[in-house]
């Protein structure tokens, strides 16, 4: 099967071609076996108020009404529907409040596509919390903690969510499953009125990864929250794109990126908060910062500010260069190593959005496969 | 000055302020539009001659042949119409579907001679630029003066003792004939023609324009000016501006501009290519106001050497449609540069207005600090990019972008983008976007300060950081050009 992305991840406003920021490209070859009846590793429970469909035959995007407008890349959304292997719907039922997440893994067969569609509701006073992980072992079952490689195994998803009103949402969607093949997936998120989602997105697989997520603040009073931890080591190439949109009054957004680049790794990250007419009282932040550990590295970062509504509030941030010095240095002057002193202070960083995973296991697995590879040489 | 309206309720402001905070619908802040007055006075008649409108070989080698130019110029020219030609419009920014190069001028000149002394200038153009306040502040502030009226200079001096010193200050046509070598050998060669489309139209079409060489270790205290004015409808200016400062020398250089109202299109592309060499220091500060009429498609682009430091000052209040980002090259080691800039864009405007700056030496730095206000339907952008070359370890950057938008009917959209390809490096980047908080201004007013007083400071506090770089005369002249009527809040 082949794969001949033109032009992804575009950005909302196009600035100077040469900078190459405007949009990506992927292509290649790779395997897929085919529609995937069920995908369930041993062990994993479904807790009450959540529901589980593979192949569903309702319509494609569910109750999400402007689902066309919210699909994303057209390229991405043909493709996805020719060749998807997993098509799943995931419900959280109107009032439920599990304590405990949904781990919903999908596991992929070495050497083998993932094309993923999967649409997820949280019904009206709902509140859960959805794990989407794609791996090629289950959680708690990996040998030394790293990822298995596999080659020319694409990785392509879409994922479709709707927050309706009062419910609240969590998603950690993790995508650290393979350091050789590529990955495109897009995510979209309508969040109602009173309502309110926070999105994870780790994103340390693929050898060429792009990542798009555009989060629509539809409802009065709605919130939304976009977290995305980054790394890239050795030759790998990410590319992402996120957007929050605030389309009612007094929605309120937040965007937190923290990234680490080493080796002769490349990133190229746009991150957009668009303040529409209407937007009243709107409040909303951006902010990256980003470890840069090689002299080799590129990093490309577009944080964009649209605003066509006045009474807003809207500010953006963002940071770049080498772990503190000074710190580095005092913790030296107790008995550290420079590399553990600089690794202490990277995870740091990234362990503030870490423990945010209502899952302990996969906390620590995550954690445990980015300190591997900070230390690798 | 228009008169002030009067306050609904004087007994007790702050208290009225906070019991109608959750009650009343808030009212708009109300900025007055920049008064014009003077800039909009034209003058009838005062063209010698001018081409054919449109765009073609034709017409460049009649310009070429009115202002007797070498062969290389000529060559260069007909080469940057080819490029011209087969350059697609920009796929980015403000639409220019209103530009019909068959309906432009790209030549007219007025009827008067290149002089050194104001009484010899023609009458009629002499009290245009009295109006604007050129000669006056020649002779109070500035050591030198260049006014360009529509496509030729008209007027050019320089103090004595600067030439004595060295110092050459000159219409681009004399230096072409006197320093033949110097302008050829830098000609368009930091700002090619291949930049962009606009650039490559100056190439075929430019006139007029400024010389500027400083010898190595001479500080002018005083500034140099060039006003360019464009009078004829229908007509494009194209002036290149040429500025060499060598080695620890210094410079302030000040652009002034503006054009009548009218209501067929006029095109602005000029260039301005400044060199600055080691250990020395270059400011250029530039108070744009064209009419809104005026496509303003300006280029700018400066080198920077060993230890040496450039300001960009920029205030953009006029045109129609504005895309303007001067650029910083930093090629030697320790080298900055400064760039900040007010935009505000009105009725009828998109302003896209931003700085470039590239690190291409180790321990280099940039600050960049830009304001918008935008109202009335305006349209103001911000747009940027800072490239930090592999080469260029212990670059440090710091960004910051704010913006006021006074209604919903505008917008203000900020694109920055940082490209950083090595790690020793420190970045920054801040922008924020929204009101002046009705917090500090409920604060204000229970110090005694009344609700008008306390609006107008903070606004003027917003355009503040640029205003206090500009020599005193012009920053009153940038607060003269905002008038302000506050009512309501500031939203």
């Amino acid at each position: 099967m082949k794969y001949d992305f033109k032009r992804v991840n575009r950005i909302p406003v196009r600035t100077w071609k040469w900078l190459k920021v405007n949009d990506t490209e992927l292509s290649g070859k790779t395997k897929n076996e085919g529609m995937q009846k069920e995908s369930k590793a041993p062990n994993i429970l479904t807790p009450d108020g959540f529901a589980v469909k593979y192949n569903p035959e309702e319509k494609r995007g569910g109750s999400i009404t402007n689902y066309e407008e919210l699909q994303g890349d057209t390229e991405l959304v043909e493709f996805i529907k020719e060749n998807k292997n997993i098509d799943r719907k995931i419900r959280l039922s109107a009032g439920a409040s599990p304590d405990v997440p949904l781990v919903a893994p999908v596991f992929g067969k070495k050497d083998h596509a993932l094309v993923e569609d999967t649409c997820i509701t949280a019904e009206e006073e709902s509140k859960g919390t959805v794990i989407l992980q794609y791996t090629l072992s289950a959680p708690g079952e990996r040998e030394d903690n790293s990822c298995e490689k596999a080659s020319n195994a694409l990785y392509a998803g879409n994922i479709y969510v709707h927050v309706k009103e009062n419910a609240s949402l969590k998603i950690v969607r993790i995508q650290d499953r393979d350091l050789s093949g590529d990955g495109i997936s897009n995510m979209a998120v309508r969040v109602d009125k009173n309502a309110s989602c926070e999105v994870l997105l780790v994103e340390s697989g693929a050898q060429k990864a792009v990542s798009g997520c555009r989060m629509d603040l539809a409802g009065e009073d709605s919130q939304g929250t976009l977290n995305v931890l980054y790394l890239g080591d050795q030759d790998r190439v990410l590319d992402m794109n996120y957007k929050m949109n605030f389309l009612a009054p007094r929605t309120k957004g937040l965007m937190k990126i923290k990234g680490i680049l080493k080796d002769r790794a490349k990133k190229t990250l746009r991150y957009t908060l668009d303040f529409r007419t209407g937007s009243k009282s709107a409040q909303g932040r951006e902010e990256e910062s980003v470890f840069l550990l090689s002299p080799q590295v590129k990093n490309v970062s577009v944080p964009l500010l649209l605003c066509s509504e006045d009474d807003v509030s809207g500010e953006h941030a963002l940071s770049a260069g080498r772990p503190d010095e000074e710190k580095i240095f005092y913790m030296m002057s107790r008995g550290l190593s420079y590399e553990q002193a600089r690794s202490l202070l990277v995870e740091g960083a990234f362990f503030e959005l870490l423990e945010t995973i209502p899952d302990e296991t996969i906390q620590k697995e995550i954690f445990k496969s980015i300190n591997k590879r900070l230390q690798s040489k | 000055m228009k008169n002030k309206k009067e306050e609904k309720n004087r007994e007790n402001p702050v208290l009225k302020s906070v019991e109608d905070a959750g009650t009343i619908p808030k009212k708009k802040t109300y900025i007055e539009d920049i008064d014009r007055g003077i800039y909009d006075l034209f003058e009838e008649n005062n063209t010698a001659y001018q081409v054919d409108s449109g765009l073609t070989p034709e017409i460049v080698k009649e310009i070429s042949r009115q202002k007797n130019e070498p062969e290389w110029m000529l060559r260069h020219r007909l080469e940057c119409l080819e490029i011209f030609e087969k350059t697609p419009m920009p796929t980015w920014g403000p639409s220019l579907h209103e530009l019909d190069m068959t309906q432009l001028v790209m030549y007219v000149r007025p009827d008067a001679g290149l002089r050194e002394d104001w009484n010899e200038v023609p009458e009629d153009i002499k009290n245009v630029f009295d109006r604007l306040g050129i000669p006056k502040a020649e002779r109070e502030i500035l050591a030198g003066v260049g006014a360009q009226y529509d496509s030729e200079v008209v007027y050019h001096s320089i103090k004595e003792e600067l030439l004595e010193k060295g110092v050459i200050y000159t219409d681009m046509d004399t230096a072409m004939r006197e320093h033949e070598d110097v302008v050829k050998s830098h000609f368009m060669k930091l700002v090619g023609p291949k930049t962009h489309k606009f650039v490559a139209l100056h190439g075929a079409v430019w006139s007029g324009g400024s010389f500027v060489y400083v010898p190595a270790g001479v500080e002018l205290e005083h500034p140099l000016q060039s006003y360019f004015r464009l009078n004829a409808p229908g007509a494009g200016q194209f002036e290149h501006t040429m500025i060499i400062v060598e080695k620890g020398a210094s410079l302030h250089f000040i652009e002034g501009c503006s054009a009548p109202k009218y209501n067929v299109l006029n095109l602005h592309a000029g260039c301005v290519e400044i060199f600055v060499d080691d250990d020395a220091k270059m400011r250029f500060s530039t108070v744009e106001n064209w009419s809104k009429n005026m496509l303003n498609l300006n280029t700018k682009q400066a080198i920077i050497g060993k230890n040496s430091r450039m300001e960009w000052i920029s205030g953009t209040f006029g045109s129609h449609i504005t895309m303007l980002y001067p650029m910083s090259i930093l090629k030697g080691e320790g080298a900055s540069t400064e760039f900040t800039g007010i935009s505000m864009a009105a009725k009828g405007q998109h302003l896209d207005t931003g700085t470039k700056v590239v690190h291409a030496a180790p321990y280099t730095s940039s600050t960049v600090q830009s304001r918008s206000i935008s109202k009335d339907g305006g349209i103001a952008v911000y747009r940027s990019s800072v490239n930090i070359l592999p080469e260029a370890h212990h670059a440090k950057s710091s960004v910051s972008c704010d913006s006021l938008m006074l209604d919903d009917e505008s917008r203000s959209d900020t694109l920055p983008v940082m490209d950083i390809r090595n790690d020793e490096v420190d970045i920054g980047h801040e922008a924020k976007i929204g009101r002046i908080s009705d917090e500090v201004v409920f604060y204000m007013m229970s110090r005694g300060i009344d609700e008008i007083t306390a609006k107008s400071l903070l606004v003027r506090g917003f355009v503040e950081p640029i205003t206090k770089e500009l020599p005193m005369e012009y920053a009153v002249e940038m607060n003269n050009l905002i008038t302000m009527e506050m009512e309501g809040s500031i939203g």
